[in-house]
């Protein structure tokens, strides 16, 4: 490609760029020979061009570098020295919030069992109190058969009265068949009476010997049957009532000395209320020197 | 690359490749950070680079370096202040067509300038320059001629203002 009027301006760039051949080069040459206009276009353009400046860079020192004062360790050392930070494991008490209310819980707790010892004692009363309520029923019931036996007792009594009347009569008559008829309504009356007595109480032995021992051939041991039953007191109470005095003492909560049973444990109330003491003051220094810290 | 071989770099390029940098941006401090971090690439790479490539290597990582701190800092580069960096350095040419030159390139734009000084001061081709700027060789040329008319427009104009 030739260089005309068209395409000059390129080639001069191209020219003043040293980015021609030797051949294109000459060529550029003989072209602005042949027209003064372009060699003077040439020239403007060449003016365009920077001359080359010498600018030092001053701090070549700090840009050197020294293989020796490069020391690095092996990759496999470097292995060595790494670390892992072990995940922290969060605690269960680590939190304020967990530890103030595992020290409620064990309070509350310590409460309970507390309350649970000293309603031990309230249960056991209270049981004896139910075991004599239904003794007393019991006991009622007894009464009321004891009235029964005795009215029957005392219907008999006024029969045997009124057969023994009958009987004086005859006596004066006949005393040898006297004493035959005398046994024979008094005999009369311990028949009827016995199962009677027996059949009201044959669930307790107790009453049955009673009864049994009592001869109730006559009136007066038939009374002794009856208050003997009027007094008797069930088995059942008496057993309570000795098992409550001998085993359960009332606590006497004023007692300084005495001492705290907590499931098997035998804890001092004075060095419970010492180690109570201790702990919370333990709490408070924390929360005080939290305090600070904030 | 030895270290010797690699300060043997540092005598060669360091001027080249803070006089581009500091005639681009016209910060002195700034132009020198940017030196600096390109020697230090280049000591970090200095097992990768190839020997005959060094140069280009540097202008390439400075030139880079130097688009982000323009992007970043967004700082223009003004007439007075590139002015002053040729006091500063006592290299300007008397002659009074020479101090026109300067004004009119101080006026292009970033890549026109970066052109226009790689191929003065550095003398590097078409397809070094493209290497460099990341451009192509027909693109430099093209960029290259743009920048030059602009500066002889600029020249014409300014003379005739003068004179």
């Amino acid at each position: 490609m030739k260089i005309n009027n068209q395409n000059y301006e390129t080639y001069f760039l191209s020219y003043i760029d040293n980015e021609l051949s030797a051949d294109e080069k000459k060529e550029v040459e003989l072209f602005i020979k042949e027209d003064s206009k372009y060699a003077t276009e040439l020239a403007i353009l060449s003016n365009t061009v920077l001359e080359p400046i010498s600018i030092e860079y001053e701090d070549k020192a700090l840009l050197y570098r020294y293989e020796e004062l490069e020391a690095s360790l092996p990759k496999t050392f470097k292995q060595n020295l790494y670390r892992r930070e072990a995940p922290i494991v969060k605690g269960f008490f680590t939190n304020t919030r967990m530890r103030s209310i595992s020290a409620v819980a064990a309070i509350f707790l310590l409460l309970v069992g507390y309350k649970f010892i000293s309603n031990k004692t309230e249960l056991i009363n209270n049981t004896i109190v139910a075991t004599n309520q239904g003794a007393r029923e019991s006991l009622a019931k007894v009464q009321v058969s004891n009235t029964f036996a005795t009215n029957t007792l005392n219907a008999k009594k006024l029969n045997i009265f009124t057969n023994s009347n009958n009987l004086s009569g005859r006596l004066v008559n006949t005393s040898s068949k006297a004493e035959v008829t005398i046994a024979m309504p008094t005999n009369a009356l311990s028949e009827p009476t016995l199962p009677l007595a027996t059949s009201l109480y044959q669930q307790d032995q107790h009453i049955k010997d009673l009864v049994a021992l009592s001869d109730i051939n006559t009136i007066e041991n038939a009374d002794k049957a009856v208050s003997a039953l009027a007094s008797y007191e069930p088995s059942s109470v008496k057993e309570a009532k000795a098992e409550a005095a001998e085993d359960f003492d009332n606590i006497n909560t004023d007692n300084p000395d005495r001492v705290v049973y907590i499931a098997n444990l035998e804890i001092d109330g004075d060095k419970l209320r010492g180690f109570t003491r201790r702990v919370s003051a333990l709490l408070k220094r924390n929360k005080t020197e939290k305090e600070k810290e904030k | 690359m030895t270290d010797q071989d690699f300060n043997n770099c540092v005598d060669n390029y360091s001027d080249g490749v803070y006089r581009f940098i500091v005639k681009n941006i016209g910060h002195e401090a700034d132009a020198q950070d940017i030196v600096q971090t390109a020697f230090e690439k280049l000591w970090i790479n200095r097992l990768k680079v190839e020997p005959e490539k060094v140069k280009s290597y540097l202008f390439t990582v400075a030139y880079n370096q130097m688009i982000d701190h323009i992007r970043k800092d967004k700082k223009d580069i003004t007439t007075d202040n590139f002015e002053e960096v040729n006091k500063q350095t006592s290299y300007q040419s008397s002659s009074e067509l020479k101090q026109i030159l300067l004004r009119a390139i101080n006026e292009l734009n970033p890549t026109q300038k970066s052109l226009v000084l790689l191929k003065d001061y550095e003398g590097y081709s078409y397809q070094e320059i493209g290497e460099i700027m990341g451009l192509s060789e027909s693109q430099v040329k093209v960029y290259l001629h743009r920048a030059r008319l602009i500066l002889k427009g600029k020249l014409i104009h300014l003379e005739k203002m003068s004179a």
